[in-house]
C-alpha cells in the first residue's frame, strides 16, 4: 500500500509539469462563474424554456467559496456535485478509503470514471488538505450577499402607452429584482428576495408591501437534534418525484445517468420563481436509523376566479402560474385564493440500500368549475392526497432505483423503476422505465416524463455513455413513449420517439469540439382537418448542433455555434431552421473587466423550426432564447470587479427581424422591427 | 384468432407499395437483440448474413433459428445454417423459410469467405429464392448474390459493409427482390463489452440506424439490448448462454404497434468447448 501511495507521489509530481501550462491555470484562474454557466447547460441541453437557475447557482456559488475538502467530504457532501454521477462518487470515496488520503486534485486523473473535464469543473469546488482546520470565524461570522439588478426593454409596447385600447399594463417597463442572502457557516442560511416584473405597478398602492413579489426563508442545518429546519418560502422533494416534487428538476439531457433523481429533502426557496413553493415550516429529523420529515404550507395562490359558491366557496376557473401582474385582470387573480399543502416522508438511508415513505396533501380552498377539457376524464379536484414509496439499491457497480405512487382514494398510480449500470470503466448504460396513468394528477410532482406532467405517459429510455479515448466523450439515448389517452392537441392515444447522439471531444486543452444529433418525433393532430374524428400526424423534429470553442490565448476564447433544424409532419414539406452564432470573450488581464459578445445569424420559416441556443448571460440570470424568423442578434456582457467585494454587470442585447415590420402581439406589440433590452446588475458581498 | 387477423392485416397495411418485401432470412444468434444487427458482429450466425465474416470462424458448426413475429403463427421465419472451413477460405450454407401455406417465401444460400491478412476479408454469396402463393399465383424463383467485406483497423474495431443484390434481380415485375447497402461497426471497449451500430438501406424501405450494447455478465452468459430506427423499428433485448459447445440466444423485439416478436437460436460448435 505505501509502495502504491509513493508510486502515485512520484508519478503525479512529474506529471504536475507535464500538464499543460494551460491547463492548470484554466483550473486555478477559471471564471467561476464561467464554469458554473456550463454546468447548468450541461444539465438543461434539452430545456426549451428559460428556468429559474439562481438557486442552483447560489449554492455552487458558496462551495466555491467554501470549498469541500475531499478529504473528510461525506458521499452526502460530494452529492451535492449534480455533475457529477453517482459512481464517480462512490469511487472517489474507495479510492480514499485504499489510499487513506489524497495528495492533489490531479491524483483523481487515476480514479476510473474521471476525466480532466470532470476534474475542472469540480477544481474551483473542492479542496485538497491534509487537516481540516476548521474555521472559526466561518462558523460564527457569516457572508452576507445583496444584489440589485434593472432590466428593461429599449422599445416601448403599445401595451404601456395611455391610448392603448386593450387591456393596459398597469406598471411601467421598468422590472427590479433584489436578492438578499446570509449564510452562518454551516448551520445558518437566511435569504429575501423582492421583484417587480415589468409592466407590473410599483409603490402606487396596487400592492400592499409595494413589491409585487416578496420572499424570504430561514434555514437551520445540523442543530442538535434537528437536522433541517426551514421556515418561510421553501421546497421538498422526495423518491423519484412521483409523490411530491416541487423543486428544480432536471429531465432528459446529454448526462445519460442522470436519470436517478436524488431527493435532497426540504430545501429553500430562493428564486423569482412566483408558483410552485410553499409558505410555511418543515422539519427533518432523526427517528432510530430514519429520517423523519414533516412540512406544513398556508398561502395564497393566482386564481382566476369566476363566481362565489352558494355555500360561500370560491369557484374557480384556472391556476395561472406565470407570476406576471400586470393588467386589470391579472392583477384580480393574484392572490386570489388560498392553498394549504402538508406531507411527511420517512427515508432510511444506509450504504446501500435506501428506502422511503411520501405522504402528500395539498388542499385549494375552492372548487374548480373551469371547462373540462375533452382529454380530461373527470374534473380536477381542489383536494389532493398521494402516498408513495421509494427505494434505491446500490450494488457494487449498479444501482437500481424505483418509486411507486398511488393517487388517493381512487388508488390510481405511478411507477417508476431504473437502473444505473457501470459496465467498465469507460462504459456506462442507464434504463429507465416508468408507467403513469392517465388519472395519475398529485399536485406537485416532477417524475421523469416526456410529456408535461407525471400522468398519461408510459416510456422506457435508455441511454449509454462511452469513453473511447482520452478527452473524448460519446454519450446517447433512446426514449420510446405511448400517451395511453388523450392530450392537449392530441384527440387519440398516440405515441413517440427520441433520440439523442452526442460527442465532446477535447482535441487539445484549449481547442475542443461538440457535435450533437437529436431526433424527435411525436404524433399530432391533423392541423386544419375537415374530417369529424381529426387524424393524427407525425410531427417530426431533427437538428444538428456543431459547436467549437478555442481558448485561443489566457485572455480571449472564441466560441462557434452552427445549428440546423428540420421540422416536417406527415402533411407537410419539411421546413429548414438555420442558426450561425460566434461568441468572443475577452478577459482583460490588466483591469478587472471580462467582455462577452455574440453575434449570430439565424434563419427559419416559421415558429415551427425555431432554434434554441445558450446565450452567457450575468450572475443568477440563464438565458436560452428561442430564435426564429429571419434575422441576427447580438448581444455585449460587461463585467467589471473593481474589488473582490463588489461586481457590476451590464448587458445589451438586439434582435433584428428583417422580414416583420411589428413585433409581438396584443399589449406586447412593438411597431419596429428590432427588439432591445439593457439589463444591469451589482452585487455586493460583506 | 381475432388477434391474428388483426396483426396480419397490419402488417400487410404497413407492407402495402412495398410489393414482395418479406423476411426470407432472420437476423439469428447474438444480432437478434442487439438491435437487429447482422452485418459487423463476429460471430457464427451473423456469417450467415455477411459471408465476409465466414474466414473467422475456426470450427465445423451448425444452427437453428425460429421467431414468430408479433407471436403470430402466420409469421414464422425458420432458419438452419452451417458452416465448413477449409483452407484456404471458409464455407457457409443456409436455408431459411418463411410463412405459412398459403403465403410462404423459402432462401437457400451458400457463401464463401476468404481471409487476406489478419485485419482484412471478403466474402461472396449465392442464394436461390422461391416464393410460393397459394391459388391462382404460380410459384416463382430468383437468383441472387451478395457480398461483404471485413476490415479490422484495430484489434478493439471492426468496420464492415454488406451488398445484397446489386444487380437487381426480381421474380418478375410484380414482385421484386430489394438491393440492399449496409454498413457496421464494432467497438469492444473492454473484454466485457461490444457495442454495435449499423446503418442500411434497401430499395424498398427507409433507411434503418441500429445499434446494441452487449454485456458478458459472466463468463458463459451475455445480456444484450439494441435499438433499431426501422424495417422492423423498435427495441430489442436478450440473453445468450455458451456452454460446452452449444451457444443458445434468446431475443425479443418490441414493435410500437404490432408488439412481441421472441426469437430462439440454438448452434453448436464442433471442437469449442469453452467461450
Amino acid at each position: 500500500m505505501i509502495f502504491a501511495r509513493l508510486s502515485i507521489v512520484v508519478l503525479f509530481i512529474p506529471m504536475a509539469f507535464l500538464i499543460p501550462k494551460s491547463a492548470i491555470s484554466q483550473v486555478n484562474q477559471a471564471d467561476v462563474q464561467q464554469i458554473i454557466a456550463n454546468i447548468v447547460e450541461d444539465l438543461t441541453s434539452k430545456s426549451e424554456s428559460e428556468e429559474d437557475y439562481s438557486q442552483f447557482i447560489e449554492d455552487l456559488l458558496y462551495l466555491c467559496e467554501n470549498p469541500i475538502n475531499l478529504n473528510t467530504a461525506t458521499m452526502d457532501d460530494l452529492k451535492k456535485f449534480i455533475f457529477l454521477n453517482d459512481f464517480q462518487i462512490s469511487s472517489l470515496i474507495d479510492y480514499r478509503d485504499s489510499t487513506g488520503s489524497i495528495l492533489t486534485l490531479y491524483e483523481l486523473q487515476t480514479i476510473v470514471g474521471f476525466d480532466l473535464i470532470d476534474i475542472q469543473r469540480m477544481a474551483p469546488f473542492v479542496k485538497v488538505v491534509q487537516e481540516d482546520k476548521t474555521n472559526l470565524a466561518s462558523i460564527y461570522y457569516g457572508r452576507n450577499e445583496l444584489s440589485f439588478r434593472y432590466r428593461t426593454s429599449v422599445e416601448t409596447p403599445i401595451g404601456y402607452t395611455k391610448n392603448y385600447t386593450g387591456s393596459r399594463y398597469l406598471g411601467d417597463k421598468n422590472a427590479y429584482y433584489t436578492r438578499y442572502s446570509y449564510r452562518g457557516g454551516k448551520h445558518l442560511q437566511m435569504g429575501f428576495i423582492a421583484e417587480k416584473d415589468a409592466g407590473e405597478p410599483f409603490f402606487d398602492g396596487k400592492f400592499k408591501t409595494g413589491f409585487d413579489y416578496l420572499s424570504g426563508y430561514v434555514l437551520f442545518t445540523k442543530i442538535g437534534k434537528i437536522k433541517k429546519l426551514i421556515i418561510g418560502d421553501y421546497h421538498a422533494e422526495f423518491g423519484q418525484g412521483l409523490t411530491f416534487w416541487n423543486s428544480l428538476s432536471f429531465g432528459k439531457s446529454s448526462s445519460v445517468l442522470g436519470v436517478r433523481k436524488r431527493a435532497d429533502g426540504l430545501t429553500k426557496h430562493s428564486s423569482a420563481f412566483e408558483s410552485q413553493y410553499m409558505r410555511g415550516a418543515g422539519i427533518t429529523v432523526p427517528i432510530l436509523k430514519a429520517d423523519l420529515t414533516v412540512f406544513a404550507s398556508y398561502r395564497n395562490i393566482d386564481a382566476n376566479i369566476s363566481d362565489t359558491l352558494e355555500n360561500g366557496d370560491l369557484a374557480y376557473s384556472s391556476l395561472p402560474e406565470t407570476g406576471l401582474h400586470r393588467t386589470l385582470s391579472e392583477i384580480n387573480n393574484r392572490n386570489a385564493i388560498s392553498e394549504f399543502t402538508t406531507g411527511g416522508n420517512i427515508t432510511y438511508n444506509s450504504k446501500k440500500f435506501k428506502t422511503g415513505i411520501t405522504i402528500a396533501h395539498s388542499k385549494i380552498n375552492g372548487e374548480f368549475t373551469g371547462n373540462q377539457a375533452i382529454y380530461q376524464l373527470k374534473p380536477t379536484p381542489s383536494q389532493k392526497t398521494a402516498i408513495g414509496f421509494s427505494a434505491d439499491l446500490f450494488i457494487k457497480n449498479y444501482q437500481f432505483f424505483g418509486e411507486i405512487a398511488a393517487d388517493l382514494p381512487n388508488l390510481y398510480l405511478a411507477s417508476v423503476v431504473g437502473g444505473l449500470f457501470k459496465l467498465s470503466n469507460t462504459v456506462q448504460l442507464s434504463i429507465l422505465g416508468r408507467s403513469y396513468s392517465q388519472n395519475f394528477n398529485p399536485r406537485y410532482t416532477a417524475g421523469f416524463a416526456e410529456g408535461s406532467g407525471t400522468y398519461n405517459e408510459n416510456g422506457i429510455y435508455t441511454g449509454l455513455s462511452v469513453l473511447p479515448a482520452k478527452g473524448w466523450k460519446l454519450s446517447g439515448y433512446i426514449d420510446l413513449f405511448k400517451y395511453p389517452w388523450l392530450k392537449f392537441g392530441v384527440n387519440s392515444p398516440s405515441g413517440g420517439r427520441e433520440f439523442l447522439a452526442q460527442s465532446e471531444h477535447s482535441i487539445t486543452d484549449f481547442f475542443n469540439l461538440n457535435i450533437r444529433y437529436r431526433y424527435k418525433s411525436v404524433e399530432k393532430n391533423l392541423s386544419n382537418s375537415i374530417n369529424p374524428i381529426t387524424p393524427l400526424v407525425n410531427q417530426t423534429n431533427q437538428s444538428i448542433r456543431l459547436q467549437i470553442n478555442f481558448n485561443a490565448t489566457s485572455t480571449v476564447s472564441l466560441k462557434t455555434n452552427l445549428e440546423t433544424l428540420i421540422f416536417n409532419t406527415d402533411s407537410t414539406n419539411s421546413e429548414y431552421g438555420f442558426l450561425l452564432a460566434q461568441d468572443l470573450g475577452l478577459k482583460m488581464s490588466r483591469i478587472p473587466v471580462n467582455l462577452n459578445l455574440r453575434f449570430a445569424i439565424f434563419d427559419t420559416p416559421s415558429w415551427n423550426s425555431r432554434i434554441y441556443s445558450y446565450e452567457t448571460d450575468m450572475l443568477y440570470s440563464f438565458s436560452v432564447p428561442a430564435y426564429y424568423s429571419k434575422g441576427s442578434r447580438l448581444f455585449a456582457l460587461i463585467k467589471y470587479s473593481p474589488k473582490p467585494w463588489i461586481d457590476l454587470w451590464l448587458r445589451y442585447s438586439q434582435t433584428y427581424y428583417s422580414e416583420m415590420d411589428e413585433l409581438g402581439q396584443g399589449a406586447d406589440l412593438i411597431n419596429t422591427n428590432t427588439r432591445g433590452e439593457i439589463k444591469t446588475m451589482v452585487r455586493v458581498r460583506f | 384468432m381475432n388477434k391474428r387477423i388483426a396483426v396480419i392485416t397490419v402488417i400487410c397495411t404497413l407492407h402495402i407499395g412495398l410489393k414482395a418485401s418479406v423476411p426470407d432470412r432472420p437476423i439469428a444468434g447474438s444480432g437478434a437483440a442487439l438491435g437487429q444487427t447482422g452485418i459487423a458482429i463476429n460471430s457464427s450466425w451473423s456469417s450467415m448474413q455477411n459471408p465476409a465474416m465466414l474466414p473467422w470462424q475456426k470450427h465445423y458448426w451448425a444452427g437453428i433459428h425460429h421467431e414468430n413475429r408479433y407471436l403470430t403463427q402466420e409469421l414464422g421465419l425458420s432458419s438452419i445454417g452451417a458452416i465448413i472451413p477449409t483452407n484456404p477460405g471458409t464455407f457457409g450454407i443456409s436455408i431459411s423459410h418463411f410463412g405459412y401455406n398459403q403465403f410462404n417465401t423459402t432462401r437457400a444460400g451458400i457463401s464463401y469467405g476468404m481471409k487476406f491478412s489478419e485485419k482484412f476479408s471478403a466474402g461472396v454469396g449465392l442464394n436461390f429464392h422461391h416464393l410460393q402463393i397459394a391459388g391462382d399465383y404460380s410459384n416463382k424463383n430468383a437468383y441472387t448474390v451478395e457480398g461483404g467485406l471485413f476490415y479490422s483497423p484495430i484489434e478493439k474495431i471492426t468496420l464492415c459493409a454488406y451488398i445484397f443484390n446489386p444487380n437487381n434481380t426480381s421474380f418478375n415485375e410484380q414482385e421484386s427482390l430489394p438491393s440492399a447497402l449496409g454498413f457496421g461497426l464494432t467497438y469492444i471497449p473492454s473484454k466485457k463489452i461490444l457495442l454495435v451500430l449499423q446503418i442500411d438501406d434497401d430499395t424498398e424501405n427507409k433507411p434503418a440506424i441500429r445499434g446494441g450494447v452487449e454485456y458478458k455478465a459472466l463468463n458463459n452468459f451475455s445480456i444484450r439490448l439494441g435499438y433499431s430506427s426501422g424495417n422492423p423499428e423498435g427495441l430489442t433485448g436478450g440473453f445468450g448462454w455458451f456452454i460446452k459447445g452449444i451457444q443458445a440466444d434468446l431475443s425479443f423485439g418490441y414493435h410500437r404497434v404490432l408488439g412481441y416478436t421472441p426469437q430462439l437460436s440454438v448452434s453448436y460448435q464442433f471442437g469449442k468447448k469453452t467461450d
